[in-house]
């Protein structure tokens, strides 16, 4: 009796430390993202989509004559208050229209939530922030409103958006949305740490990454370099500037290009050496590795960079790809309008969309986020992006290279067609693979994407 | 109709109704959608016949669904063995009727309040490569760290560690449930005439639990086929699909790609599956499962 006691007793400890493991816990390692999906999920409130009436005059088409509420959908934690003092500046300057910021836990949260509004035709937001791999898919299926009209009734200069930030927002011509939180990946490293060593200076080549990767790993005892590789954007980046692209022009997948794949060898060999971490943890996970100390280099987005600026080490931020093309593809998200939404509160969301995207609020926002500012005369102003640059350093390095940002290839396919892309790489880099089999595989799977299956 | 025929109709029709409308309604319309060509983000769409069910029968493995049904399987067999097993041996161990032993059944049934979303988020924690408390006390105790969540050979397991710690607790009580339901005399009578304690398990105890193992089997066979939100939160389906399960795979069907009618279709072959193995296991149980005490 008295082993089935203790027994009893230990089944139990266990149980409740395991339950009390999650207690006292301020941050997570792991991927906060999926935290936010428990807590944060857009609210239920109901929108007033019924409140407005259809403009009968060509004249007033685009007025608001009437009080309307509207929703907007944003992503990420920790704009709550920006957002909702915009919120508050842009009624006591319209004062017919309520805008109701709802924020949604990441943009697969807010798309389901807009798919399933969509399909019932109700509780939709007024405007809503989207990713920019997503957008080409709603603006295809007609679910954006086009915004040309509107742009010219209420005189939207949308030429003085940065080109490559526009081409996400238009679809065959025709606009369907603003840039708003607009980034690009780069590179992060511990300025500090390195500097110890003598390694602070971040390579400019393919084979001075490679060695410098082994000279940190001998001199730090740390990972140089880990690669949060389950984001299909570094992984785009990184095929693009070796050569591979996602589509060709007949509409099968260029993926297949002798550069990459030596590229992903030697990869595979820093890898192996434990230079570098191949790693299938979020970007919170690998982000929060690079904040402990545990590696000294990443690459993820430019917009990370507003929470680094206190941390107890210099983070450093550096542009290189180190391949062929040099490039950064243009990632984060912009607003548009649900179409199916009456037009008095089309109309409230293109007022509140236009004075959310307007020069000056976004110079506030890219000075504020680290995402980047997107109108070409804040960019030329150097006052402006000096201001910008003492509240954020290193984000002198990302506007410099602005020449390399591109316009992410549009294709309502990508997400998926890039799943396979990244399940190869990272089953040959890490479960040692046979190289030709996965290789041929993904090109079969990805062709098959495109396909339209 | 007898009058008291009528007010029983009527008394169970709210429910009828109910049952009606959330459930053989919603049933019915998926088979109508399955013959559409419905683009979830679309507002029209048309009847296509056959076309869908094409689709399947020439696309299933190119669209993994063998793939995620073994996965399912295998997902099944392991929270099937581990509620079954697992709970039953919590019950005899738990079936003290002490308040300190309440007290530990209660800790132990805790994890089934838990809402899955944080339960997976708890697990995202203790199961991390580098900071997790599994890893540290292996390491502490001489072992390597294991990536359990991003490894192809752990992921599954991890998921099952997670599932079986938020049910097993349940099933530990519908058992001790059950078992508090056999009369004491018949091990009484057993122990007289010499039974051991591993011999009245054996003949007496598990016999007369069949019913109990039915349930749980039956029940946790179903909810286990359709497991996702652990899957979605501990694994994403990853790493290279080791974890993705038929209802993930409806999920992105219908909420990645939109399609809907495929989603329709995967769901209805899904759900004859299912139906199919029930029959058959309710027919097998016929001759198994003892309901005389």
């Amino acid at each position: 009796m008295r082993n089935k006691r203790m027994a009893a007793l230990c089944v139990t400890a266990v149980m409740a430390i395991s339950v009390l493991e999650g207690c006292g816990k301020k941050e997570s390692p792991a991927d906060t993202t999926a935290a936010a999906k428990e807590g944060q999920k857009p609210g239920t409130e109901a929108v007033n989509t019924a409140g407005g009436s259809e403009a009968d005059s060509a004249g007033d088409l685009y007025e608001v004559t009437e009080p309307v509420t509207i929703e907007y959908w944003y992503n990420g934690s920790g704009n709550e208050e920006f957002y909702k003092k915009l919120a508050e500046d842009f009624h006591s300057s319209h004062e017919n229209i309520t805008v109701v910021p709802v924020c949604g836990a990441d943009y697969n949260t807010i798309g389901e939530k807009l798919t399933a509004a969509q399909a019932a035709g109700t509780g939709l937001p007024g405007l809503c922030l989207m990713s920019v791999d997503r957008l080409p898919v709603y603006m295809e299926s007609g679910v954006c409103e086009p915004l040309d009209g509107y742009c010219e009734y209420y005189g939207v200069d949308t030429s003085d958006f940065v080109d490559a930030f526009m081409d996400g927002a238009t679809y065959e011509g025709v606009s369907y949305a603003f840039p708003h939180g607009v980034s690009v990946a780069t590179f992060y490293y511990n300025k500090d740490e390195l500097s110890k060593v003598g390694l602070d200076k971040f390579p400019s080549t393919w084979d001075e990454f490679r060695t410098w990767c082994r000279e940190v790993y001998e001199k730090t005892g740390k990972t140089a370099y880990t690669c949060a590789c389950m984001q299909n954007n570094i992984l785009y980046n990184f095929a693009y500037n070796w050569g591979g692209v996602l589509i060709k022009e007949d509409g099968t997948t260029g993926f297949d290009s002798e550069v990459l794949k030596q590229y992903i060898r030697e990869m595979k060999e820093l890898v192996d050496a434990g230079y570098v971490e191949w790693s299938l943890e979020g970007v919170e996970a690998v982000g929060n590795k690079f904040l402990n100390g545990d590696t000294m280099c990443m690459n993820i987005s430019c917009t990370s960079y507003s929470k680094y600026t206190e941390e107890d080490f210099y983070v450093g931020m550096a542009w290189n790809y180190m391949g062929e093309h040099n490039i950064s593809s243009v990632a984060g998200s912009c607003m548009f309008i649900p179409s199916q939404l009456d037009q008095m509160s089309k109309n409230a969301a293109f007022l509140f969309a236009q004075y959310l995207s307007s020069p000056d609020i976004n110079f506030e926002w890219a000075k504020y986020s680290s995402y980047l500012a997107t109108h070409k005369s804040t960019i030329a102003d150097e006052a402006k992006m000096e201001e910008i640059y003492k509240a954020l350093p290193e984000m002198r390095m990302v506007y410099a290279n602005s020449d390399h940002y591109i316009e992410k290839i549009k294709t309502p396919y990508f997400t998926k067609a890039m799943k396979p892309f990244m399940e190869a790489i990272n089953q040959i880099i890490l479960e040692d693979a046979d190289f030709d089999e996965a290789w041929n595989h993904m090109l079969d799977e990805v062709n098959y994407v495109l396909a339209g299956n | 109709m007898k009058r008291s025929s009528i007010e029983e109709f009527l008394c169970v029709l709210p429910a009828v109704l109910l049952v009606m409308v959330t459930t053989y309604y919603p049933l019915a319309d998926l088979v109508r959608v399955s013959f559409t060509d419905w683009n979830l983000l679309r507002k029209d769409y048309s009847y296509v016949g056959l076309k869908n069910w094409q689709w399947f029968l020439e696309n299933a493995a190119g669209n993994n669904f063998y793939r995620d049904m073994g996965t399912t399987l295998k997902y099944t067999a392991g929270s099937v063995l581990i509620s079954l097993v697992a709970g039953l041996l919590l019950a005899l161990l738990m079936s003290r009727m002490t308040r300190g032993f309440g007290a530990m059944r209660a800790v132990i049934f805790l994890p089934r309040y838990v809402g899955m979303s944080s339960a997976g988020l708890l697990f995202l924690w203790i199961l991390n490569k580098d900071y997790g408390i599994i890893n540290n006390v292996a390491e502490m105790m001489g072992g390597s760290r294991l990536a359990w969540v991003t490894s192809k050979g752990l992921a599954m397991v991890s998921v099952l560690m997670l599932t079986g710690w938020h049910s097993v607790g349940y099933a530990m009580m519908i058992y001790l449930s059950a078992m508090t339901g056999i009369p004491s005399s018949y091990h009484e009578a057993a122990a007289l005439d010499g039974a051991s304690r591993t011999q009245r398990f054996f003949r007496i105890t598990l016999p007369l639990l069949s019913p109990t193992v039915l349930f749980l089997l039956v029940t946790t066979f179903i909810s286990s086929m359709k497991v996702f939100n652990a899957i979605d939160i501990l694994t994403g389906g990853g790493p290279y699909g080791s974890t993705e399960v038929i209802v993930y795979l409806i999920y992105q069907l219908g909420f990645v790609d939109y399609r809907v009618d495929r989603a329709a279709v995967v769901s209805l072959v899904f759900f004859l599956f299912l139906l199919l193995v029930t029959v058959l296991t309710m027919r097998w149980s016929e001759h198994k499962v003892h309901y005389d005490m």
